[in-house]
């Protein structure tokens, strides 16, 4: 009898297939971080409320410098955007060619407490695209294809004027919801919808009735970030999009709490 | 913050859509709506205004004005805000302010009101404040709030009788006392910024005010506060006291210099509405470096780059007014032409600031960047060196930049501010502009002034280090915006471009692809686990993540989730048979008899970060031995992984675990060239099933049945006894015997009981394993 893999690296799996196909490499990259990879690089400074967005577990007494020669703390990485960094650093030492299009999935960090919904520590993917060419409609393209791709479903995803420091323009991202197709309802029996009467059904558990799943976060590459990954936004723009991956397991197979994903339970493990 | 719809209303000339459309429209455009409320007649909204949009929209005109760029309102202006004849009187005397360092506090003002009477709030107000949630306390109280939550502007006031001389920011001396509002008594640092008079310390500045000088009872003259503080500086104080307020909130994400008159005038003027005999004395302002206009410049085509988009001069001319701003149009050639001979002459400073001293003294690199008004570059000439495209003596147009090293004085050889650290051997510390006909305009230190030269004059005093182009598109028109004081979000192109973006609405964009060609490659470590992955799933090993969080470790965290989450692990082990003992317990459950187990993880061991690889097996017996099965496998590995060796000690007694750096293995694996797709890279087309928390009971029958009875048709009929506690039935035994002459077959299967409500008993489960007995009783199978 074959043994089952991780739901969460069967969709790292997929995911990298997905942004194969669209010729994204997979990154991968460290847990623990440094402050300048994880805050300083992405445009939110030491002193910037922005840094209270995400609950953050700091390192005790690990201390580095940054390439400017800065003192700097360690921390658990609250977020896989530090790839975004170590990624462009790692383009412009080897003297690689633009456009750098890549998707990173990897363990992330926050502190706050725990519940159905809530990990400290989950999983997250994050995509990132620099080029003479990266505009919002092609951020926009891409996340459609991949969630389609993903929930097997064609969906549209719609976007919500946000802020995140490492992006301008910044935005929520919505997912239309792959369950009722945008409906907000789940057909009952043989009802279908018809010109004249709308479908009448359940209230989609999915998307709370919504039609439409907050599912991440996105925006283009803020001209800083690109400079402290030493790319001159003069010359090239990036977009780049960021969500949790255990979230979209948990959507996609109903899974109701976090937490069993990471307590190596088979009863759970081995239903996928 | 909590906004009221009627007090929006007040703002807007035209009536405002429902709560719905409001919230969803704002949704879209702008902020997350977290709730909306109906409160005697009003709608409250609670909003979520993120750090970009604190400078602004946490006050109700700032979000009115939101409301109006979204819907294509008109906006109404608080006249309340501006200065009127009441504050011309010399009687009562001035309050004197004074700033002691202009970083930490960037404008200090100060009234003082006579003739007021402290009381119960009007009826007007007392609504307003506690339709946000906020407590009446008294008029003059309440006013300071009222103004804080109109336009973002924290206000304080205090019994002019407590004053003595001057009002001053400046830095708390050791050890010096502070009793706050509420009754905290703080003890203050050097590093804490106060307000102070001659005597003794009033308040935290931008914090909180002191009990001693607040507004009392009988007070009858009192003496606001109107000032700004520098925003990291309020953070760290309010971090420090932990004492965070509304006005703490407002000034540590920062607040525009025009905000302190308004907020001082408008609290001046709803106080002489309270009280028209008041009388207003002469408003004191210290403000060391006033504050000038900030443009943002872009033009069609990078709007359209950016986003993506078709959209026409009209459409962005249009926002641009729904957005009121104010905006004009600039080709950049033209209006270098026409402005490069004004500035011929003008003094020369260095150093010297565009937003301060343009027009009327420039550096060599402040005057470029006031002459290309509307596009951003960085400030010191090595950035701009490094920021512009390289291009050579020939290739020179008007308007690109010249860039030298004057041989003496501070020679920069990397960049500062722009792709900081950016080498530039050469060394640059000078720039000029080229207009043509070998001609340089440049502010030199030389001549002290702005001049037009020739190239043999320019090299005179100086080597020429290369040229730069600021621009391919010097004669496309650009949208020049004087941004709203109060917008200290915008301050670069993509700024402005998403201001366009969402008014007009991210639905209107169209989703496009990039045109890559290749296929992309996965990372060395998740190739080579793959590999692992797909031996160890093949053979009937199951994957399990565990928590990177212990209480063993050499990596402590600052603060953990509990005392025993406090360190990483240095090893996967004690998670993984934590979690093979979990499962063993689960086995009936799982319908295994053997549990087999991997893991991959980043530990953190020996000062490093580094991915380890587990596996763990057991079948829970006491005599069962796994060696060889084990090392099979690990050898297995070792030939698909095609490595020399495989560094693990074999493991002959119990727990069958074996843990090793991953990292290490692969060390000498060359990096995968091409994508692979593991098996597993298809996700099933299952529906989870939620475990329960309650252990199970399991009950196991063995019995004879006729021979060709399959153990598919037993399974089915267990199912028409359709009870919803039995989790599993699984066979895990089964032969054939002739028995008196009849071959009869013999199945052994166990039951799996489990409730999502509770721990089931012997006694119910034993109640619910009678229907299957009498079902098998009347197919006439024998129980054995």
């Amino acid at each position: 009898m074959n043994g089952h893999a991780h739901p969460i690296t069967l969709a790292i799996a997929r995911i990298s297939q997905i942004f194969s196909s669209m010729g994204f490499d997979t990154v991968d990259g460290p847990e623990l971080e440094d402050e300048w990879h994880n805050f300083d690089a992405l445009n939110v400074p030491g002193d910037h409320p922005a840094r209270d967005m995400q609950d953050t577990f700091w390192i005790q007494g690990a201390k580095g410098q940054n390439k400017h020669g800065e003192d700097v703390g360690y921390v658990l990485r609250t977020h896989t955007s530090n790839m975004q960094i170590r990624t462009m650093e790692q383009y412009v030492r080897e003297g690689r060619a633009l456009p750098l299009a890549i998707c990173c999935p990897g363990k992330v960090f926050r502190n706050e407490a725990t519940d159905a919904t809530h990990e400290a520590q989950f999983h997250q993917i994050e995509m990132l695209y620099v080029g003479k060419d990266a505009s919002l409609s092609m951020m926009i393209g891409m996340i459609e294809k991949f969630f389609s791709e993903f929930f097997g479903s064609n969906l549209v995803v719609r976007l919500r004027s946000s802020y995140f420091p490492f992006v301008e323009p910044g935005n929520e991202v919505d997912m239309q919801c792959f369950k009722c197709k945008g409906t907000g309802l789940i057909a009952t029996g043989d009802n279908v919808a018809t010109p004249d009467q709308p479908l009448v059904g359940l209230g989609c558990n999915v998307c709370k009735q919504t039609g439409w799943i907050e599912i991440g976060g996105a925006g283009m590459v803020h001209p800083k970030v690109l400079e402290a990954g030493g790319i001159n936004p003069r010359e090239y723009r990036g977009f780049a999009f960021g969500c949790g991956i255990d979230r979209m397991v948990m959507l996609k197979y109903g899974v109701d709490d976090v937490r069993l994903l990471y307590n190596g339970d088979l009863r759970v493990v081995n239903q996928f | 913050m909590k906004f009221s719809k009627s007090w929006l209303q007040e703002y807007i000339e035209e009536t405002l859509p429902s709560s719905e459309v409001i919230a969803s429209t704002l949704n879209k455009k702008a902020f997350e709506v977290e709730e909306v409320l109906f409160l005697h007649g009003d709608s409250i909204f609670d909003i979520k205004v993120l750090p970009n949009r604190a400078h602004d929209a946490l006050g109700h005109r700032g979000m009115a004005r939101e409301l109006c760029a979204d819907f294509g309102y008109t906006y109404k202006d608080d006249i309340r805000t501006e200065k009127s004849i009441d504050f011309y009187n010399a009687i009562v005397p001035s309050p004197l302010v004074a700033i002691d360092d202009t970083k930490s506090c960037t404008r200090f003002m100060s009234v003082r009101i006579d003739k007021v009477k402290v009381q119960e709030s009007p009826q007007w107000l007392k609504e307003k404040l506690e339709a946000i949630g906020q407590r009446s306390i008294n008029n003059i109280v309440d006013v300071t709030n009222y103004v804080q939550f109109a336009i973002n502007k924290p206000m304080h006031a205090y019994d002019a009788r407590s004053i003595v001389g001057t009002l001053r920011a400046r830095f708390a001396r050791a050890s010096e006392q502070l009793v706050t509002l509420d009754d905290k008594q703080l003890t203050l640092d050097e590093k804490t910024l106060v307000i102070a008079d001659d005597e003794k310390v009033l308040g935290l500045a931008g914090i909180k005010g002191g009990k001693f000088s607040g507004v009392k009872d009988d007070t009858t003259s009192v003496i606001l506060e109107s000032a700004n503080f520098s925003a990291s500086l309020i953070r760290k104080t309010a971090q420090k006291y932990s004492l965070k307020t509304d006005a703490s909130k407002r000034f540590e994400n920062g607040i525009a210099n025009s905000l302190i008159e308004e907020g001082l005038y408008m609290t001046a003027n709803i106080i002489k509405e309270l009280f028209p005999d008041a009388i207003i004395s002469l408003v004191a302002d210290a403000y060391p470096k006033v504050d000038t206009p900030y443009y943002v410049g872009i033009s069609l085509s990078e709007v359209n780059s950016i986003l993506g988009t078709n959209y026409t001069e009209e459409v962005i001319e249009k926002t641009l007014t729904e957005l009121s701003f104010c905006f004009e149009k600039i080709i950049p050639r033209e209006y270098i032409e026409k402005v490069y001979p004004t500035l011929i002459g003008v003094h020369y400073k260095n150093p010297s600031s565009m937003r301060e001293d343009a027009p009327h003294a420039f550096s060599c690199s402040s005057l470029i960047s006031y002459l290309y008004k509307g596009i951003w570059m960085p400030s010191v000439s090595i950035d701009k060196y490094v920021f512009t495209q390289r291009v050579t003596k020939e290739q020179l147009q008007f308007g690109d930049l010249v860039f030298a090293n004057s041989g003496e004085g501070l020679i920069r050889y990397e960049s500062i501010e722009f792709l900081r650290g950016t080498k530039v051997p050469e060394g640059v510390d000078h720039v000029g502009m080229y207009i043509g006909n070998d001609a340089i305009l440049h502010a030199t230190k030389v001549e002290g002034k702005v001049v037009v030269q020739t190239f043999d004059e320019f090299v005179k005093s100086r080597t020429v280090v290369g040229y730069g182009r600021i621009t391919d598109t010097l004669d496309e028109k650009r949208y020049v915006v004087t941004l709203p004081s109060e917008r200290l979000d915008i301050r670069i192109k993509e700024d402005l471009a998403e201001e366009i973006g969402r008014i007009i609405g991210y639905d209107t964009l169209t989703p496009t692809l990039p045109s890559l060609t290749r296929t992309g490659l996965l990372p060395k470590r998740t190739y080579y686990e793959n590999k692992v992955r797909e031996i160890l799933l093949a053979n009937g090993f199951s994957e399990v993540m565990t928590y990177t969080f212990g209480d063993e470790g050499e990596v402590e965290l600052v603060k953990g989730l509990a005392d025993d989450k406090e360190k990483l692990r240095t090893s996967l082990r004690k998670g993984i048979l934590q979690s093979l003992s979990l499962n063993l317990y689960n086995a009936p459950l799982i319908g295994q008899k053997v549990i087999k187990i991997f893991e991959f993880g980043s530990v953190f061991v020996g000062g490093e970060e580094r991915r380890h690889f587990a596996l763990a097996l057991d079948d829970g017996g006491k005599k069962s031995t796994f060696t060889e099965e084990v090392d099979l496998l690990l050898a297995e590995i070792k030939r698909t992984l095609n490595v020399d060796v495989l560094d693990y000690e074999t493991v002959s007694a119990k727990p069958y675990c074996i843990s090793l750096d991953f990292d290490t293995l692969i060390t000498t694996l060359p990096e995968p060239t091409t994508y692979e797709a593991p098996t597993f890279a298809s996700l099933p087309a299952v529906t989870y099933q939620p475990v329960s928390p309650y252990p199970c009971i399991t009950r196991d029958i063995a019995m004879w049945v006729p021979s060709g009875t399959t153990w598919e048709s037993i399974y089915a009929l267990c199912g028409e006894v359709s009870n919803p506690l039995v989790t599993r039935i699984d066979c895990f035994d089964t032969f054939t015997k002739t028995i008196e002459g009849v071959e009869k077959t013999s199945y052994a299967f166990r039951l799996v009981f489990q409730s999502f409500e509770k721990t089931l008993t012997d006694d119910e489960v034993n109640l619910m394993m009678e229907p299957y007995y009498e079902l098998f009783k009347t197919k006439g199978y024998e129980i054995r």
